[in-house]
């Protein structure tokens, strides 16, 4: 054995050792989410004070986490999932539940996070929320004033072609849904499916266009292509037409009620470090954690711990300090009744000369 | 390629090795990322979806949806319409650019046609935005009319209507068209040039009967790229189309990324595929029947 085979054994053995090592630790957990959750900030915090490893693999989409949470085979603990797809991903026996015993933080929440029963299966909790953010209406006050706090603005001839939606079937059917004051608008009947149809078709009327992602929102409000904007990013959305282009703008707060996502951890049912996993749900309900994301992100803190932090703007006209002050009815993301036949009923508005 | 490795080895046993040999690697790419997936499209498009999960039985409801619901035939046909429209206005632009640049000009010759391709070093999607700017309330165009007092309110069709996408799918297409006729242009030799000219054919003569149907070949192939272009975009209408501006691709898009019924997106998407192939195989007969010069 030469000298140059015995140093390719020795490295290969400290390789092989390393690996298995690696996937027999117990100190390693493995995250699927979207990117901007596991930033540099709070992880290495959560690694300081636990000496846990965190391993973060990224989504792009919400059916990309799916497909590799549903592979299986044990290579995440943790997914971060809105609160609409937790039925879903129950049903394909994906998950386990939570055990609140180790999530001290857990009380934290703000009351209607605890609350939320449709990600309770058989009186357990599957879902964790740490951030949310609602769909609503950023409006240019210098051009148009204060606007009346109802949906039934983006239906008044008044603003016809200053008004932008987005392009997403879904949000749109929901929005259209609370505005006709439908009590549940994730599980319509098909008499109330009608009356949403000819409510989008007529809303269609007054729109300048469509709007596809937060790039498109800043460009559309910010050159005066509109005035009234639906964003799925109100809080950027604010703070960008303020700081960046010193607009005069407000956020509409409707009474009929606001539609809100939420997003939160979900433990895999074969999580190799389910310990771990709660250790990191706890973490992230810290206040330390929670004024993180919410400086990262400026979305909504699931705890009133960020107040603070977020921009006074943002905490008066968005309430993302705590979703408990939202003064409105608030319907939270669910599985819609039937989503294939929301994008088609879109498709054939968008078609409708 | 195939023909002169022939050409050049002894014996035509051994030869035929060779060539299959050094075929085999472009046969394997055509086979495993064309041939493979559009076979895997085209039986996914005669499965069904049926609640979250792509049902493994034949039917033929893909493509009867197709044409049984209203939405899909009017589209599709707006879509043929404006990509029909889009190829024939960047070969009307191309073609007097490209004759020009090939035959008029003698200095800084090279220096033009790369002007007409730098277009194409720049993202796609940058261009898109730039025609935002363009063609914005506030944007390039707007404010020069309205300072030049042509208009007094802001054209409002400018941007976020079928025109946006038109014109900019124009500019998307227009190299591509120019790059073939270009070369095609190229190719024709200056002694059939002489020729008319010594017979006494004056400059339209020349270019009627001479240059026009040699460069037949590169117009129906700039023609052809510019159509399957236009006609499969969806990023264009979505970003400038505002609400009149939907098009083909973007039901397709809208099946696969969003209602998850992949099985009626393959046969839409099929379909599609399907038109874009007619017309290939149609103009390759239409390039082919003038004769080329080689």
């Amino acid at each position: 054995m030469t000298f140059k085979t015995l140093v390719c054994f020795v490295v290969l053995g400290i390789l092989l050792f390393g690996v298995v090592g690696i996937a027999l630790g117990q100190g390693v957990l493995n995250i699927l989410c979207f990117q901007g959750y596991t930033e540099d900030v709070w992880v290495k915090e959560f690694e300081r004070q636990t000496g846990i490893k965190v391993n973060a693999t990224y989504a792009g989409t919400v059916e990309e986490m799916f497909t590799k949470a549903a592979a299986g085979g044990g290579l995440y603990d943790l997914v971060s999932i809105d609160c609409g797809s937790v039925e879903r991903y129950y049903k394909h026996g994906l998950l386990q539940p939570i055990d609140l015993s180790l999530v001290p933080n857990w009380s934290k929440l703000s009351k209607k996070f605890q609350e939320i029963d449709f990600t309770m299966f058989e009186g357990k909790p599957y879902h964790a929320p740490f951030v949310w953010g609602s769909n609503n209406i950023v409006y240019n006050k210098g051009a148009v004033g204060e606007l009346p706090p109802t949906w039934a603005v983006l239906w008044d001839p008044k603003y016809k072609g200053q008004i932008s939606i987005t392009d997403e079937a879904n949000n749109n059917v929901v929005v259209a849904a609370i505005a006709l004051g439908f009590p549940d608008p994730y599980n319509l009947t098909p008499e109330q499916m009608m009356k949403v149809r000819e409510k989008l078709l007529e809303i269609k009327r007054n729109l300048r266009t469509l709007t596809v992602g937060f790039d498109s929102e800043k460009s559309v409000l910010g050159s005066g292509e509109t005035n009234l904007t639906l964003s799925g990013y109100d809080s950027g959305l604010l703070l960008y037409c303020r700081d960046e282009l010193g607009m005069d703008v407000s956020r509409l707060t409707p009474k009929e009620g606001i539609y809100v996502w939420v997003d939160g951890w979900v433990i895999l049912r074969d999580a190799k470090n389910v310990e771990a996993a709660h250790k990191w749900i706890d973490f992230m309900l810290s206040d330390f954690a929670q004024q993180e994301l919410a400086k990262f992100m400026g979305f909504g803190a699931a705890t009133p711990a960020a107040k603070e932090v977020l921009d006074p703007m943002v905490v008066e006209l968005c309430y993302y300090d705590d979703i408990d002050r939202v003064p409105v009815p608030v319907f939270l993301m669910k599985n819609p009744e039937d989503f294939e036949a929301r994008v088609n009923l879109w498709n054939e508005i968008k078609a409708t000369p | 390629m195939n023909s002169s490795i022939e050409n050049t080895c002894p014996g035509p046993k051994k030869s035929w090795n060779r060539a299959l040999l050094q075929g085999l690697p472009i046969f394997m790419w055509m086979l495993l990322l064309i041939l493979v997936p559009l076979a895997i499209m085209f039986v996914t498009s005669f499965f069904v979806k049926e609640g979250v999960q792509v049902v493994h039985r034949l039917t033929l409801r893909n493509y009867l949806e197709f044409f049984t619901n209203p939405i899909y035939l009017p589209i599709f046909f707006r879509t043929i319409f404006l990509a029909l429209s889009v190829s024939l206005t960047a070969l009307l632009l191309a073609y007097p650019l490209a004759f020009f640049i090939s035959r008029k000009v003698t200095r800084f010759r090279s220096q033009l046609y790369m002007m007409v391709i730098v277009p194409l070093w720049i993202s796609y999607l940058v261009r898109i935005v730039a025609w935002r700017t363009i063609l914005g309330r506030v944007g390039v165009l707007n404010s020069l009319l309205l300072a030049l007092g042509l208009i007094r309110e802001p054209l409002p069709f400018l941007i976020y209507s079928p025109f946006a996408v038109y014109l900019t799918l124009i500019h998307i297409a227009l190299p591509f068209v120019f790059i073939s006729v270009f070369s095609s242009l190229e190719k024709i030799p200056s002694n059939l040039l002489d020729a008319t000219s010594d017979l006494g054919a004056n400059s339209f003569q020349t270019f009627r009967h001479v240059i026009l149907p040699l460069s037949m070949p590169g117009v129906v192939s700039g023609f052809t790229l510019a159509f399957v272009i236009a006609l499969g975009d969806y990023i264009i209408p979505q970003q400038l189309g505002g609400l009149n501006g939907l098009m083909f691709g973007n039901l397709i898009v809208s099946q696969f990324g969003y209602a998850f019924n992949w099985p009626l997106g393959a046969a839409l998407g099929f379909i599609m595929f399907a038109v874009a192939v007619a017309i290939l195989f149609f103009s390759q007969k239409l390039g082919s029947s003038e004769g080329f010069l080689e």
